[in-house]
């Protein structure tokens, strides 16, 4: 197993860097890569071989998703150790549901990110109902930062900044800016309208460029 | 150009601050029918070039983040195949001979008897049943208690719930 971990881990590494991605004119088609379609099909017949015994279909369903899976849960949980539990568990509730999948009628992506998502906003609620009870937020990183181990003061700014905002606008932030979701499947994750998306993105943005308004000579120095 | 189109071609500095914040700095990521005219707004008005340059800046800030690797360490990787062989090894696992369905349940109840045996045993516990129900007096058996009852109708309907779930078998259902 050491070796397959490895080869996963190698190609986790490869996740290429978020950008925007266009939406079409019909408001529900975005563009994507050539490849998108080809592997969400291939996706299905994964969890399908899953689901059949196929352990091999799980490696390879973890190479394709736990990078960008742990990477929503780090920047909505700001958390290391919570954002590899959510990461863990997502992909769990794949392995148990493996055999009620049904190819066609969702995205394995999208539903395991709609999945990761809401596992967030429960560790989000939870980490509310326990600051009210004065017990301290466990954001690690921030915590590191202050004790001079996080080297990018411009980052925590930005993770304090984006930390502010609702869940639902840092969540279509995040789907939208870092994950290269469309507005349809950004809408899919968040159970909500595309026109719904494009007033989340707006509202999320306007208060991050406003928060972040008295930091900006930090923010784009060199 | 009818004045429909002229119309459907024009963009407030509004929608545009409001585009400009919602996909940011770089018009090619727009949606299609936004384009053309935010560029034609953008040619002649310098409150979108200031708010195009804003949602600029701001797309350089965010991509500092964007930048940031998070890569799943080895041991996570372990556990989420760990996970996967668990579950996998579950469903695989042979079913105990004595919970095995092959035999069929009333197989199990009156054991390896010849076919016919089974369901004559059935036939005459039920006339037995319809017999002691229909001639016991009440006092004998009395009703049961509304709570034991309205109980009873709860798990009756719970299991309903349950069984309609197993008939649901969307991703919504998966969550």
């Amino acid at each position: 197993m050491t070796a397959g971990i490895a080869t996963v881990s190698a190609s986790l590494m490869e996740v290429a860097p978020a950008r925007h991605r266009q939406r079409g004119a019909s408001m529900t088609e975005t563009a994507r890569p050539a490849t998108a379609g080809v592997d969400a099909e291939d996706d299905d017949a994964l969890i399908l071989r899953f689901a059949a015994g196929d352990q091999s279909a799980a490696r390879l369903l973890t190479e394709r998703h736990l990078g960008r899976v742990l990477a929503l849960a780090t920047r909505m949980l700001r958390d290391t150790a919570e954002a590899e539990d959510v990461a863990q568990e997502a992909m769990m509730r794949a392995w148990r549901n493996a055999s009620k999948w049904e190819p066609g009628r969702a995205k394995f992506s999208t539903w395991l990110h709609k999945v990761a998502l809401n596992l967030c906003y429960d560790r989000l609620r939870k980490r509310r109902s326990a600051s009210l009870d004065d017990v301290a937020e466990p954001v690690d990183d921030r915590a590191s930062a202050q004790d001079g181990m996080e080297a990018d003061e411009r980052l925590t700014v930005l993770k304090d900044a984006m930390e502010a905002l609702p869940e639902r606008q840092r969540a279509a932030i995040q789907l939208r800016h870092f994950e290269e979701r469309g507005n349809d499947e950004t809408a899919e994750i968040l159970g909500v309208s595309i026109e719904a998306v494009e007033s989340l993105l707006s509202r999320g943005r306007r208060a991050l460029r406003d928060r972040l308004a008295g930091q900006r000579a930090l923010l784009l120095e060199e | 150009m009818t004045v429909i189109e002229m119309k459907n071609d024009m963009m407030t500095i509004e929608d545009f601050e409001e585009r400009a914040m919602a996909y940011g700095g770089d018009l090619d990521v727009w949606p299609e029918e936004d384009r053309a005219p935010a560029r034609s707004l953008l040619a002649g008005s310098s409150v979108a070039r200031t708010a195009l340059d804003d949602a600029r800046a701001l797309d350089a800030t965010l991509a500092q983040w964007g930048g940031e690797a998070v890569a799943p360490s080895q041991a996570l990787l372990g556990r989420v195949l760990t996970d996967a062989a668990t579950v996998a090894g579950a469903a695989e696992a042979p079913v105990p001979a004595a919970l095995s369905p092959k035999k069929g349940w009333m197989a199990s109840l009156f054991g390896d008897m010849s076919p016919m045996r089974p369901g004559l045993a059935l036939a005459a516990c039920l006339a037995l049943g319809f017999v002691v129900g229909t001639t016991l007096d009440e006092q004998v058996l009395p009703s049961l208690a509304p709570e034991v009852a309205e109980e009873a109708v709860m798990i009756d309907f719970a299991f309903a719930i349950e069984d309609d779930d197993d008939l649901l078998l969307g991703p919504e259902t998966l969550l």
